[in-house]
């Protein structure tokens, strides 16, 4: 169950990520994402740019929409939830190319 | 597959039932249709008047389609039927199935037909258990359409049923009540279709695959074989049939097919395996490597994850989609326990860049290229000591985690288990030919001197150090491995030809490599086995302690051949090629060590797959071995060196670096076994297919 301390977290998780620069295992990777966090955590798209992720306001044909809740979000955010046990417990929904959704796990840092 | 299931499949989508069509799931016949990992039918059984119709036949030639020819049963004994039953079942993403019913007879005919079905939602790696589910069951009829489905938390699962014809649909499957006129027929299409919840949407209804066109389109893009031993080219034949069979396209990688580990239970992706099948294959299907080498590079670990056995640069062992894996009660997602298969992706990257002059693939993969070479480095030895070793880092993971991955392949010459972590021999050559071939990569296409450098020094000092701490002069051979005592494992095994293989062996020891290899010791007459005769642990029906495999034949015969021993490469592809016209034309994944002249045939090992994806790969090395194929400044090579009894051997329209070219050889070696003989022909029927096992890998 998210808490109101996740949602506020999920717009500081997005600007992080769009910082990070190149994911050099991803520079071949070109496409959209588009995140629907539920319970309030708003819609973001994301534009991997040769790797790079930037944030963009709207994306009329994102490659893969996701969708989650603040909490998974945040703990895949900080490595607690493993990225692909997410995708296949159905904690995250994937509409689109499903391999491409699978990459997001090189864009967060890794766990401690 | 054995001789009482049929198995059919389209991606990592198959069905297993029995000869009639039916899937009747039990612990000890794992039936069923499975998708991603998970059995969404574990019953479907047809009946005509509460009765099983009775099996004419079975047209199970191609891999992705079936034909099942009934009769009704009588519930006695057989009388002329004047009814005959149709199922023609194709697979997807799902199966379709067409059910025929003609009615031979002057007479109307009615009859209750009903389809009875269930689904349990079985973890592949738990078909032969009975464990109890931890979410719950559900059947809902609703719109013609029933539904099976599993759900626990938010992982679900559903599989939906419909027909063309008017149903009676319950939960426990559907019944045609139907009237049928003389000499006519009734048809119906049931669709069965699968749902992965929340994971992903797929279209309904979509169009299946054109499997045939595509596999007379793989057919056609292979070179062509002919030859004076008429086998030759069935064998050959037979091995790319089965490699389009095994093509996997994931749907959690796009970079196109690439082989599985084995029809049915290993339809998905392997490290080793994988490598390995495309390595041998390379010749005459080289798109399967690259396929293979993107796939990996996109799965590469990335952090240090006990777990799942994952280290930044590592190439992953398996990676699975099931329950199990989902709730991270299996580490398989993925899975990163192989030793083997991080120096093996370097292997097949510089061998499939020299094959097809393919240089842009070396400088796409340079990323995961040099963090491989750095696992190598800095995470594959973790003990300091120069070798790369492995030590499952917690109880799900395996415990041998080299190609010989049952829990006691690595024994000591008195039959006693070594202790974990282990450095097996053949590893650290993989481990030295990574490094001689990122030098070159490094030099020529990185052009990156001083890491080429590096390596080509790294490369030398393994060479002389491997050289002084795992050879054993008191046998004339090399250990097995370094335990975690630091003991050597003084087994004489087949990993010596690996060793070969890799070229980590001395011109001074290698003559001794082979004579060895071919000795009655290891050399059953069929091929090389996995332990020599003698030692303390062999048993020529363990899985890796006397047994034969042909695909460590087919690398044996190719090491053999690259350090010039030609006879004693013949020799063994003569004994593979023979044992291959006892299977049909397919080679087992292993079987079992007597010494020929003592069973007369091979004995095979029963084992949980047929196909299996580097025994079909097997044949294909073998040949590149006896025809010395091998690509030099960007031509193809040819040195044939031919058992006499092969004849000749032509092949066409080879692909590579210089576009398209011909083979051809002729028999000029004597080999001391039975000459190649035609009329050597039979069928040895396995015993039953085996489920998976519960452990990850394959070995139990």
């Amino acid at each position: 169950m998210s808490t109101a301390s996740d949602v506020e977290r999920v717009p500081e998780i997005f600007r992080h990520l769009a910082e990070e620069g190149q994911v050099a295992s991803l520079r071949d990777r070109n496409g959209v994402y588009e995140f629907d966090i539920a319970e309030g955590g708003g819609k973001w798209y994301l534009n991997l740019d040769h790797g790079t992720p930037k944030l963009a306001e709207t994306a009329a044909h994102p490659n893969v929409v996701i969708t989650c809740s603040p909490a998974d979000f945040v703990a895949m955010s900080e490595g607690s939830q493993n990225v692909v046990t997410a995708f296949l417990q159905g904690r995250i929904t994937c509409t689109g190319d499903l391999a491409f959704a699978l990459d997001v796990r090189r864009l967060f840092p890794v766990p401690a | 597959m054995s001789g009482r299931t049929v198995s059919i499949l389209e991606g990592n989508t198959f069905v297993v039932s029995d000869r009639g069509g039916n899937i009747n799931a039990t612990l000890t016949d794992p039936e069923g249709l499975f998708a991603w990992d998970t059995r969404f039918l574990s019953k479907w059984i047809l009946t005509v008047d509460g009765l099983t119709p009775n099996v004419l036949s079975t047209d199970d030639l191609r891999y992705y389609e079936t034909q099942f020819f009934l009769v009704p049963g009588t519930g006695t004994i057989y009388v002329d039927a004047d009814l005959s039953i149709i199922r023609t079942r194709a697979v997807g993403e799902g199966f379709s199935e067409d059910i025929v019913i003609r009615n031979e007879s002057n007479e109307p005919k009615e009859m209750k037909v009903k389809l009875e079905a269930a689904a349990d939602f079985a973890d592949l790696f738990e078909v032969k258990d009975a464990q109890p589910k931890k979410g719950q069951l559900y059947q809902t009829v609703k719109d013609s359409r029933l539904t099976l489905g599993y759900k626990r938390g938010t992982f679900n699962r559903e599989t939906f049923i419909t027909s063309t014809a008017s149903a009676l649909f319950e939960k426990d499957g559907l019944t045609f009540n139907i009237r049928i006129e003389p000499h006519s027929e009734w048809k119906t299409r049931v669709d069965v279709e699968i749902s992965l919840g929340r994971l992903i949407e797929r279209p309904v209804n979509g169009d299946r695959p054109q499997r045939g066109k595509d596999l007379t389109q793989w057919l056609k893009g292979a070179p062509s074989l002919r030859s004076e031993w008429e086998p030759m080219a069935r064998i050959y034949t037979k091995s790319l049939v089965d490699l389009a069979a095994l093509r996997f396209r994931a749907r959690a990688v796009d970079e196109g097919a690439l082989p599985a580990a084995g029809l049915p239970w290993f339809m998905s992706i392997f490290g080793r395996d994988s490598i390995l099948t495309s390595f041998q294959a390379l010749p005459f299907v080289p798109d399967l490597a690259r396929s293979t080498l993107q796939a990996l590079a996109r799965w590469q670990g990335t952090r240090v994850d006990p777990f799942r056995d994952e280290e930044p640069g590592k190439i992953l062992h398996e990676l699975r989609y099931g329950e199990l894996t989902a709730f991270e009660e299996r580490p398989h997602s993925p899975y990163y326990g192989a030793a083997d298969s991080t120096p093996l992706f370097i292997v097949l990257l510089d061998e499939y860049s020299r094959w097809t002059g393919d240089r842009q693939i070396v400088r796409d993969l340079e990323v995961e290229a040099r963090a491989a070479l750095n696992w190598i480095e800095q995470y594959g030895d973790h003990n300091g000591d120069g070798y790369i070793d492995y030590k499952r880092a917690m109880d799900t993971g395996l415990d041998n985690q080299c190609w010989k991955d049952s829990w006691n392949s690595i024994l000591f010459a008195d039959g006693t288990n070594s202790i974990l972590p282990r450095s097996t021999c053949e590893i650290q050559g993989y481990a030295y030919d990574a490094r001689v071939r990122g030098a070159r990569m490094a030099r020529e296409i990185w052009h990156d001197p001083d890491l080429a450098s590096s390596l080509e020094q790294s490369a030398i000092a393994l060479k002389d150090r491997f050289n002084r701490d795992f050879w054993l002069p008191e046998r004339g051979c090399y250990a097995l491995a370094i335990d975690g005592n630091g003991r050597r494992v003084d087994s004489i095994t087949s990993n010596i030809g690996h060793l070969l293989w890799s070229g980590i062996v001395p011109e001074d020891r290698a003559a001794r490599c082979a004579e060895l290899l071919m000795s009655d010791a290891l050399f059953s007459g069929w091929g090389v086995r996995t332990m020599a005769e003698g030692e303390g642990g062999y048993n020529p029906i363990g899985y890796h302690l006397g047994t034969v495999w042909p695909h460590d034949n087919s690398i044996i015969a190719w090491g053999l051949t690259r350090y010039g021993f030609r006879k004693e490469a013949a020799r063994i592809a003569a004994g593979i090629l023979q044992a291959a016209l006892f299977f049909n034309g397919r080679l087992p994944e292993a079987f079992a060590g007597y010494r020929r002249q003592m069973t007369r045939f091979p004995v095979e090992y029963p084992t949980a797959c047929s196909p299996q994806a580097w025994a079909t790969g097997a044949p294909l090395l073998m040949l590149r071995a006896i025809m010395g194929m091998e690509p030099v400044d960007g031509r193809l090579l040819v040195d044939a060196k031919l058992p006499i009894g092969a004849g000749w051997v032509e092949i066409l329209d080879i692909p590579g670096a210089w576009g398209r070219a011909d083979a051809y050889g002729r028999g000029t070696i004597e080999v001391d076994i039975q000459a190649l003989d035609a009329t050597v022909v039979g069928s040895v029927r396995s015993t039953s297919a085996a489920a998976p096992s519960t452990a990850p890998g394959r070995a139990s």
